[in-house]
């Protein structure tokens, strides 16, 4: 058909797609594969939770028809609004666009390489819940003692995710072209998903996602969206209408096709329009400054150089954001008291002084990628170099922790001297942090670039160097932010038979001194490391 | 297909402010070798981008195989392009790439078994062929590029540094290629730094420079206009046109 991709090339490019990631995935490192068998783990946890909840919920609508079907409507709302959101947005990040393009569309039609993107994505992304789905729609059918129910249940599943990732897609295709052709989006790329993200981050801590998505549930389910349930139990549901059923059949074809074509369209206005680049700052240089005199000109010339790296890509420093989802319980419990908690600051503190030894010297072997050899015979010290990395994060990293942790301490209700060594402990912990995360990240370095989205490729510390770091610096900072919140520090007080003061003021202590004898014996590790690079 | 394989009227590609290529005419005779010179930044690589469909002309027409460029899907059919880095998946073998690309280009299995084996015995790749691209040498993924992109007999072949990375006896089996290829109907265009590969087997020369067409001619014929020296090459002519127009561009500036 006129329009519409081949559909041999296009399986033969999905197939191709699909070994592809396998392969990928077969060739990551022990460590990525644990992580890996850790989703499969979910996804087999959530296979038997959908199928307990669909063989009670066939059960429950076998037994009493008119009060289960009056809640069916909310699933195949919640399934279509989650796969549109998630194709649109995977359409953007990755799935939308495909590894040697050029050879692709000097050898096929573009339509045939949309044809094969969708059906792969399709199968990539939104198969990992269609296939417990269709495990799900099985149990329902055996719930609901009805064997037609099985066919009737998975064709519904795959007619609507198919639908709305072929919706999806081209949402996320066209949100895609339109930042390509904005020299603001692609000046502020970075800042604008910094701001998605804490919107989105917000969302959660405070507990409105709900009360944000429930009306887009509300308008899915009061649409012909939720006829896929008539279509899911019509052999069950007297009260189902077979009409309903063949609509949505036909809606799904209709809207299918539509978002195919769609999607053809955009992504050839994607490829074959030129991005516009983002215009470079004439600020955007390394040049001296008082920093010299402050460390010495070779550290400061490496802090600088890390700062410019970060600033022209800011997407190597996006994995410092992950375990910010830490502070989900402090915040939440903040914003349900309606004021600041006396847990946050700590948690701020010990979070930010974290983030500060993750953002430059997680990584520093690796960090330097190709100039790394350049970097070891051009005649900065060992010292100088971890210096150099040491002052990046934490002529950035100390004030930042400081100015939150102060202020949020400040408006908590933490006696003085909690107040007083929450605000020392954010001062201190970040250099100390650059330090430790110096000498771990030299003994577990990666110089392996990892693909962040389909056409961006970054170097990220090794998740050995990610963990190691964050146990070692959790199990011994945290002793220095932990205990300064006063219900802990009283409890600890009465246990050990001493004043709180004593508590708040004893815990600092230990903890700055245990993360110093860490920090100090790494730092040493991290020097050692490039000054033997040198040798060699 | 015409007489003609590649025909540009008033090709001009545009950046913005910037021109890359500007009121480019070309009229390359099918079966022949065109070399088409230039600087670094001339618009060498725009041009082939325009011409093989990737990138849309801002202006001006052109024709591959006698198929307007914006007949993308008549176009693609009809040309083999080995861009500067070769398109390939590192996950797949060569003799995986290979195939899965005659797929696409539907040619029938025994047909294309049989073209595979005789292109990647001919570049001494045959076994090394069940290896996973990643493993390969920059050489070696240059090969695998070339077959590729000649793999399904293309009328037009666009070829962007085909020697870049070669070894001297690979770089002869493409030079030999090339010219076997040309024997048939085959035309090349061909955008190389390396003059002599240039000199050895074009049958036209273009020197491009800062987006427009300096000059144009058979090697010997560019050769005998060239001005310095009595041993005169293709590098002489290089320097003169795109050095000259420099000098001339910063007279006028001054």
């Amino acid at each position: 058909m006129a329009g519409f991709p081949d559909p041999r090339h296009a399986v033969r490019i999905a197939a191709n797609e699909l070994r592809i990631a396998w392969r990928t995935l077969r060739g990551k490192s022990t460590a990525q594969l644990v992580s890996v068998a850790v989703v499969v783990l979910f996804g087999v946890a959530f296979t038997g939770a959908a199928a307990f909840g669909a063989y009670w919920g066939g059960r429950a609508l076998a037994t009493d028809p008119g009060e289960a079907s009056s809640l069916l409507g909310l699933v195949p709302a919640g399934l279509g609004t989650l796969t549109l959101f998630m194709a649109a947005y995977l359409s953007v990040v990755q799935l939308g666009d495909i590894d040697a393009r050029d050879g692709y569309l000097t050898t096929v039609p573009a339509r045939d390489v949309v044809g094969g993107l969708l059906l792969s994505g399709y199968v990539r992304a939104i198969g990992l819940f269609v296939a417990p789905l269709l495990v799900a729609s099985a149990a329902f059918a055996v719930g609901a003692g009805s064997v037609l129910s099985f066919p009737l249940a998975a064709v519904a599943v795959v007619a609507l995710t198919a639908t709305a990732f072929l919706v999806g897609f081209p949402i996320g295709s066209a949100i895609a072209y339109l930042g390509s052709r904005s020299a603001l989006v692609a000046r502020f790329k970075t800042v604008i998903g910094v701001v998605v993200f804490l919107a989105y981050f917000g969302l959660i801590v405070s507990g409105t996602l709900g009360a944000v998505v429930s009306p887009i549930l509300d308008v899915a389910r009061a649409s012909p969206v939720s006829w896929y349930a008539d279509l899911a139990t019509l052999a069950v549901v007297p009260a189902a209408s077979a009409a309903h059923a063949a609509a949505v059949l036909v809606g799904s074809l209709v809207l299918g096709a539509g978002g195919v074509l769609a999607s053809v369209r955009l992504s050839e206005r994607r490829w074959y329009t030129e991005s516009v680049a983002a215009g470079e700052r004439e600020t955007d240089s390394v040049a001296g400054g008082r920093l010299d005199s402050l460390v010495g000109r070779r550290r400061a010339w490496v802090a600088r150089k890390s700062w410019l790296r970060a600033r022209r890509a800011p997407i190597r420093l996006v994995f410092v954001a992950y375990p910010a989802f830490l502070l989900v319980t402090p915040v939440q419990a903040s914003v349900e008291a309606g004021r600041v908690t006396a847990s946050l600051p700590p948690s701020v503190a010990l979070y930010g002084a974290w983030m500060t030894g993750a953002a430059f010297t997680l990584n520093p072997l690796g960090d330097e990628g190709a100039v790394l050899p350049v970097t070891a015979i051009s005649g900065v010290s060992g010292r100088e170099f971890v210096g150099g990395l040491v002052t990046a994060s934490a002529v950035f990293g100390a004030p930042l922790t400081v100015a939150v942790a102060g202020a949020l301490a400040l408006a908590s209700p933490l006696p003085p001297l909690a107040l007083a060594c929450t605000v020392a402990a954010a001062a201190v912990l970040p250099v100390l942090a650059a330090a430790l995360a110096a000498g771990v990240g030299t003994t577990y370095p990666k110089y392996d670039a990892t693909k962040v989205s389909r056409s961006r490729e970054v170097v990220v510390p090794s998740m050995w160097a990610f963990g190691v770091y964050t146990l070692a610096f959790l199990l011994t900072a945290g002793i220095a932010t932990g205990v300064q919140v006063p219900g802990i520090a009283s409890i600890l007080a009465d246990r050990i038979g001493v004043s709180a003061a004593a508590v708040h003021v004893g815990s600092l202590a230990a903890g700055v001194l245990l993360v110093g004898a860490l920090a100090a014996a790494s730092v040493r590790v991290a020097v050692r490391a490039f000054d033997d690079y040198t040798a060699v | 297909m015409t007489d003609r394989a590649i025909e540009t009227h008033d090709l001009t590609k545009r950046y913005g402010d910037e021109t890359a290529v500007e009121g480019l005419e070309l009229a390359i005779p099918a079966g022949s070798v065109y070399g088409f010179l230039g600087p670094n930044g001339a618009g060498k690589t725009t041009t082939m981008r325009m011409l093989t469909t990737l990138t849309e002309p801002s202006g001006g027409t052109a024709t591959v195989a006698g198929v307007d460029v914006t007949d993308r899907d008549a176009v693609v059919a009809d040309i083999g392009y080995l861009p500067e880095e070769p398109p390939l998946h590192a996950e797949l073998t060569a003799r995986e790439q290979l195939r899965y690309m005659a797929g696409l280009r539907d040619i029938p299995e025994a047909a294309a078994e049989t073209r595979i084996e005789d292109l990647l015995d001919r570049f001494s790749l045959a076994g090394d062929a069940d290896k996973r691209i990643s493993a390969y040498s920059k050489g070696m993924k240059q090969k695998v590029g070339i077959i590729q992109a000649m793999l399904h007999d293309p009328a037009v072949l666009f070829l962007d540094e085909p020697t870049s990375g070669l070894d001297p006896r690979a770089a002869r089996t493409v030079r030999d290629t090339i010219a076997d290829l040309t024997a048939g109907d085959a035309t090349v265009f061909l955008s190389t730094h390396i003059l002599p590969v240039v000199d050895e087997l074009a049958d036209t020369v273009g020197v491009l420079y800062d987006g427009r067409l300096v000059t144009e001619g058979s090697p010997e014929h560019l050769k005998s206009r060239a001005e310095s020296g009595d041993e005169r090459t293709l590098e002489d002519v290089f320097l003169e046109v795109t050095g000259g127009i420099g000098d001339d561009a910063a007279a006028e500036e001054a």
